[in-house]
């Protein structure tokens, strides 16, 4: 067994990321829509995040945990190409039990898109921030922010007819 | 702040508010995904241990937990800040504080890699 060096380390930034957890494991179950994927990205998020602790230099710690987040649902996503297609049936029991509509419109917007909504929506960030977040130019996060919501905006006052 | 915007944020908030967001499994054995060995990874003061929910995963017994832990190395009471096991649950890498606060990390990070995508 290796023991490796004793890291030192503050120990309000490790409460703070623990206490993250539940806000980072239901944005991953938003953005990637299957609870099981979700919680095996989450926790390697936490890994990760905890294994680079160092490397935080303040700020919004946050949108540092959502960025290393969001980073590997993209490619876990990229490795599975299974976002599409899933029928009804395999749905998730809590989002079709909360809000079936928004939940199925969502399912149209492409992964970025998707995230990219959540964290100017949900979450207030600027364009700008979210380009950083996603690694995404600004005016792409602008051009996938107004089509997302053109698109939800269509669905969902259809539905209301 | 238009109509649509203000509603559309409020059933965003509902919905993810209802999204699943146990506490990691920390006494569950890993699972596996095809070839890809998913590490449990345990956020774990004890009172996230103790209150952790595992639905649908073979656990741990908390017993066979803190003997793992024991074994692996980590001294009887510390608290584990996080930890990856295989998929047999076999601890690869446990954080845990020390006495003097320090945190300390037995093993090595398992790096989970992502293969390029098969054509």
């Amino acid at each position: 067994m290796e023991l490796a060096p004793a890291l030192t380390t503050n120990h309000d930034l490790e409460q703070e990321l623990v206490a993250l957890y539940p806000a980072l494991a239901r944005r991953m179950a938003m953005v990637l829509r299957d609870p099981d994927i979700a919680q095996d990205i989450a926790q390697s998020t936490m890994v990760r995040a905890l294994e680079h602790r160092r490397r935080f230099t303040g700020g919004d710690l946050r949108a540092w945990v959502y960025t290393i987040g969001l980073r590997l649902a993209f490619n876990e996503l990229r490795r599975r190409r299974t976002v599409q297609g899933r029928s009804s049936a395999e749905e998730p029991t809590w989002a079709m039990t909360m809000d079936p509509d928004l939940w199925v419109a969502l399912a149209a917007i492409e992964p970025r898109a998707r995230a990219a909504l959540f964290l100017s929506v949900l979450d207030g960030y600027t364009h700008a921030e979210i380009g950083r977040i996603l690694g995404a130019r600004e005016g792409t996060v602008s051009s996938w922010l107004s089509r997302a919501k053109d698109r939800l905006r269509s669905a969902l006052e259809e539905d209301d007819r | 702040m238009t109509h649509f915007h203000s509603d559309l944020r409020a059933r965003l908030l509902r919905l993810e508010a209802a999204a699943p967001d146990a506490a990691p499994a920390a006494t569950a054995a890993p699972r596996t995904h095809g070839k890809r060995t998913v590490a449990a990874v345990g956020l774990l003061s004890l009172a996230i241990l103790a209150s952790a929910a595992v639905v649908g995963e073979p656990a741990l017994s908390r017993a066979t937990y803190e003997s793992r832990l024991r074994d692996f190395g980590v001294p009887a009471g510390a608290e584990v800040v996080a930890f990856q096991a295989d998929a047999d649950g076999n601890f690869l890498t446990v954080m845990y504080r020390d006495s003097s606060g320090q945190v300390v990390t037995l093993g090595g990070i398992e790096r989970q890699h992502t293969p390029p995508p098969t054509p």
